[in-house]
């Protein structure tokens, strides 16, 4: 070790903060060499004129008082388990929907609820059930509407013929084919919503004959 | 006779909610941090308000301490940040550090003439040393932290340190000289 590192690491040595390594170099060569004996005496002689040129002082009053925290009543207890209990129900409820998996469908007319594997199967329906199913209830529709027209006779008319003369059956029909158009919109609607379904299951249909029950 | 706790012991009382766990922390450091911040800034009522600051400070972020057996450093960092904060506040545009007489402390000079002399030519030494040599020497040679806790205390490199603390040294043994 050279004299000018000795002297970078007298105050490393004089706090013991040298590794073993190094204040074995450090002992070794302040051994051999008088000068760095001598820089070493006064640095320590430094060190301890600081220390008596500036005591430590005595310490004001700092006037802080950290106080314990003021014994609970049944008031603190009833408001402490009520929190808990609260964090509690929230904390199973939110548990119950990542494991339930619940899945609400409205269909303007029906409202479906399903958990789990349920919720998650697509309606397994295959594209002629589809059609046949919107037909079905077009034709029913239309039945209904055609038995609820009465003509000036009082016979029932069907939806389609001809109007008879009056101002009556004629806004009647104009109201079934308004009925009518609204009602193709929704079917098209629900044709469309089911045929998607159909498209983005069509890997894991059923065969026919183990469709699910509308 | 029982040891006395640890800092990391009472400092995880108060995380308990034992607040007043917190008052032997205060009384354990009170008289180092003030005599710290009092060297620092040279009047006792500022290094008061300092400490005080710093101990309420210390209390309210308490959680904030990720290595609770270093409560101390901890501590002593809240303090040197608050004084610099002080500084720049008190005297914006001005270098932080650069104190007048008032550092040296005359008033509390003890012993015959000869002796009272030599403290307050090695206090206007300190005081005439560039701030960040100052704290390093302060913290070292007051108060014995090693490099490491220096540097954390400082949030500068321990080379950093290691050079201040030689260069201040070299600076004061010059002045002595002189």
């Amino acid at each position: 070790m050279k004299c000018e590192e000795f002297h970078e690491l007298i105050v490393e040595r004089l706090s013991s903060e040298l590794s073993a390594e190094r204040e074995a170099e450090f002992d070794q060569h302040q051994q051999a060499c008088a000068a760095c004996q001598a820089e070493v005496a006064a640095w320590q002689q430094l060190e301890s004129r600081l220390r008596q040129a500036w005591p430590s002082e005595d310490v004001p009053p700092l006037g802080l008082v950290f106080a314990a925290a003021p014994p609970r009543g049944w008031f603190d207890h009833t408001r402490v388990w009520f929190a808990r209990a609260s964090t509690a129900l929230v904390a199973g409820c939110l548990l119950a929907l990542v494991l339930l998996r619940p899945s609400v469908e409205w269909n303007q007319t029906d409202l479906r609820v399903a958990f789990g594997a349920a919720a998650r199967q697509p309606v397994a329906a295959s594209e002629a059930q589809v059609q046949a199913w919107v037909e079905a209830a077009v034709q029913e529709v239309m039945s209904r509407e055609a038995v609820r027209l009465q003509g000036a006779s009082g016979a029932p008319v069907r939806a389609g013929e001809e109007a008879r003369p009056g101002g009556e059956v004629l806004a009647q029909l104009k109201m079934l084919e308004r009925g009518q158009g609204l009602l193709w919109q929704q079917v098209q609607q629900q044709e469309i919503y089911l045929e998607s379904l159909w498209r983005a299951n069509r890997g894991r249909l059923e065969p026919a004959g183990q469709t699910q029950q509308q | 006779m029982a040891e006395p706790e640890t800092d990391r012991q009472l400092v995880e009382q108060v995380l308990r909610g034992r607040t007043e766990a917190f008052n032997l922390l205060v009384w354990r450091w009170q008289r180092p941090l003030y005599n710290f911040l009092r060297r620092l800034t040279g009047d006792p009522d500022h290094a008061l308000d300092l400490c005080q600051e710093a101990f309420l400070r210390a209390y309210t972020r308490l959680r904030d301490l990720r290595e609770q057996d270093k409560f101390a450093s901890w501590l002593f960092r809240i303090a040197a940040n608050l004084y610099h904060s002080d500084r720049r506040r008190r005297f914006p545009g001005e270098e932080v550090g650069s104190e007048d007489s008032a550092l040296l402390g005359a008033a509390n000079l003890s012993g015959p003439g000869a002796a009272r002399e030599t403290q307050l030519s090695l206090r206007a030494l300190i005081a005439g040393l560039p701030a960040e040599q100052r704290e390093v020497l302060l913290l070292k040679v007051y108060h014995g932290f090693r490099f490491q806790e220096i540097a954390s205390i400082l949030d500068c490199p321990v080379s950093t340190i290691k050079s201040r603390l030689y260069k201040a040294f070299q600076q004061l043994r010059a002045g002595l000289k002189s």
